[in-house]
């Protein structure tokens, strides 16, 4: 039975590519700078396409892929009905509540908190959890701007280095989640496909 | 207008579509019949509080004495309420059946049905291996009962992972069992890492197998419960090979149904070309008890409008028509007897017109039937 892979467009694709590679898993002609969307590999066991990384789980979900590769801020934001089976340790960051570091103590003042974010979901479950009441406003990039010209008291937005906040005056209030690369899988094919699927997922644990 | 639409998560069925969704129920239905199982109708809605679990989210009504109902989720909670009130003192065990509609939210944007029908039987009073099997083996012969071979029944045990867990803390155990529910793998590991238990539950959690799986497991296992609960998978396996069965049977640990009532076997069937578990069911031996009636119970149910998706054949009468070889124009001349009997077989436009495999018949002169 033919395996098909999802692939997050971008850096997460070329980095599980380098992955698939190393444990004999090879896309024929894949060249993620290309237009070109669906490939296959030699023996045609294995198919590849590449999408968008939010859609990534949704073609999973769908079964339309067996496997995908995406970040957990995408698996957590989108919240689709499929198994996370493994942590690649890679594109490793965090997601965070940020904002002007006087605005700590309003967090906890009990006020309603108005938070910007790109991850409208992942910010009302946080906030959800520990009974806080929250605004939130849906925001597709340069969140950092919402503290900053007072749209909002503070941000949910992912972290890496941590320079994007330093230069705009921000801080990290409260941490949320550690994400990384994950490997998601379908949850009929990983019932109908036990055999390939476990092999690729242990092929790819001996390698971290 | 809104009197020509349909509200979100519900489905007309009419023509053809029809037809296959009621080859499939009345197939299923008689099935379970000749195997003894009694069909069981129960109401739509029920009381909120009694229908009211962790895992699904119910469409609430409000009576007009205030009260607050529920369309009902599943019918097992209802067959386990009329087992406990106006069955109560009919001898065990109890077989029913049934074929019906039930009722929930799934989550939201997913373009799942929130009116779904199921066919299930349900068995109270037994607890043995021989009230497990019979089950399992009814499952399996309903799929083939409508020409479906390409599935395979998943099985497991509650029971396994609960023992394994019981040295756990109630709180670290709610993690757990939660991140299993999300299937979230990765978090498992993480919880379980530096515990007794994370290479025996990791080797559960990614277990699929045929029998030569439970022998690996048994190797590994110590305590002297879990090798019962083993034993008991394993005299059901032999049991079902007896009637040729086996060979649909996979054992998978890695399933877990947190949030609703299995205490003993439970297994999933899956399909190729179908996303989610066609069949579901197992053991529940704490249901009854919550309606005052101590008894275990087991029992499952199909999804029928998934199985929708796949291909199946109806067989179709064909008597009438060879009776009356086809010829080009007049068809054959008819009397009201079979005029009648042919009425049975195809679908009547009007009582001048019949059609059959797809082609139409006209009633010419009240005696001729021609081809159009």
């Amino acid at each position: 039975m033919q395996i098909t892979f999802a692939l997050a467009k971008g850096r997460l694709a070329k980095k599980t590519l380098k992955l698939l590679e190393k444990i004999g898993i090879t896309p024929v002609g894949i060249n993620t700078d290309s237009r070109k969307l669906i490939f296959f590999s030699e023996d045609m066991k294995y198919r590849f396409f590449l999408s968008k990384p939010v859609d990534v789980p949704t073609y999973v979900d769908y079964g339309i892929a067996d496997i995908g590769i995406v970040g957990k801020d995408t698996i957590l934001e989108e919240d689709r009905d499929l198994y996370e089976c493994l942590d690649l340790d890679f594109a490793k960051c965090k997601i965070v509540v940020a904002g002007y570091p006087d605005k700590k103590n309003f967090l906890d003042s009990g006020s309603i908190i108005k938070v910007a974010t790109k991850y409208p979901n992942i910010a009302k479950n946080y906030f959800l959890k520990q009974k806080r009441a929250v605004e939130i406003v849906k925001l597709n990039g340069s969140v950092e701007l919402g503290p900053l010209i007072g749209l909002a008291d503070v941000i949910v937005d992912i972290v890496e280095s941590g320079k994007t906040l330093k230069e705009n005056g921000l801080v990290i209030l409260e941490e949320i989640q550690d994400l990384s690369a994950r490997v998601i899988v379908n949850k009929a094919s990983i019932k109908v496909k036990y055999k390939q699927i476990n092999k690729i997922l242990s092929d790819l644990e001996e390698l971290l | 207008m809104k009197e020509n639409m349909l509200p979100v998560g519900v489905k007309d069925y009419c023509q053809q579509e029809m037809e296959k969704k009621e080859y499939i129920q009345n197939t299923m239905k008689n099935l379970f019949r000749k195997n003894g199982y009694q069909l069981i109708e129960t109401p739509t809605f029920e009381y909120f509080d009694m229908m009211q679990d962790k895992s699904t989210q119910l469409y609430n009504l409000i009576n007009r004495q205030g009260e607050i109902l529920a369309l009902r989720s599943d019918m097992t909670k209802s067959i386990a309420r009329v087992v406990s009130t106006i069955a109560k003192d009919i001898p065990y065990p109890q077989r029913y059946s049934y074929i019906a509609n039930s009722f929930r939210y799934p989550k939201e944007y997913l373009g799942m049905l929130h009116e779904f029908t199921q066919a299930g039987i349900e068995m109270i009073g037994k607890d043995t291996i021989s009230s497990d099997v019979e089950v399992i083996s009814l499952a399996i012969k309903s799929f083939i009962s409508i020409g479906i071979t390409d599935f395979t029944v998943h099985l497991s045990s509650m029971e396994l992972f609960d023992i394994m867990l019981d040295s756990v803390n109630i709180t670290t155990k709610e993690k757990i069992y939660e991140s299993i529910n999300k299937k979230d793998i990765v978090s498992l590991k993480k919880q379980l890492k530096n515990t007794d238990y994370l290479e025996t539950v990791r080797l559960l959690t990614e277990a699929i197998g045929d029998y030569k799986l439970l022998e690996e497991i048994k190797a590994k296992i110590s305590d002297e419960r879990e090798i019962v609960v083993l034993n008991r998978l394993e005299a059901i396996y032999n049991e079902l090979k007896k009637e040729g069965l086996e060979k649909y049977i996979l054992f998978d640990f890695s399933l877990l149904s947190y949030g609703k009532y299995y205490t003993g076997i439970y297994f999933q069937v899956f399909t190729s070309n179908i996303g989610n578990a066609i069949c579901e069911g197992g053991r529940y031996n704490n249901l009854l008890a919550k309606f005052g009636n101590k008894k275990p119970a087991v029992g499952f149910g199909v999804n029928i409008n998934d199985l929708m998706k796949k291909n199946i054949l109806i067989p179709k009468e064909k008597k009438i028509l060879t009776k009356y070889p086809n010829q080009e124009g007049l068809i054959h001349l008819y009397d009201n007897e079979t005029f009648q009997e042919l009425s049975n077989y195809g679908l009547f436009y009007n009582i001048d017109e019949i059609q059959f495999e797809n082609k139409k018949y006209v009633l010419k002169e009240g005696k001729y039937v021609v081809c159009k």
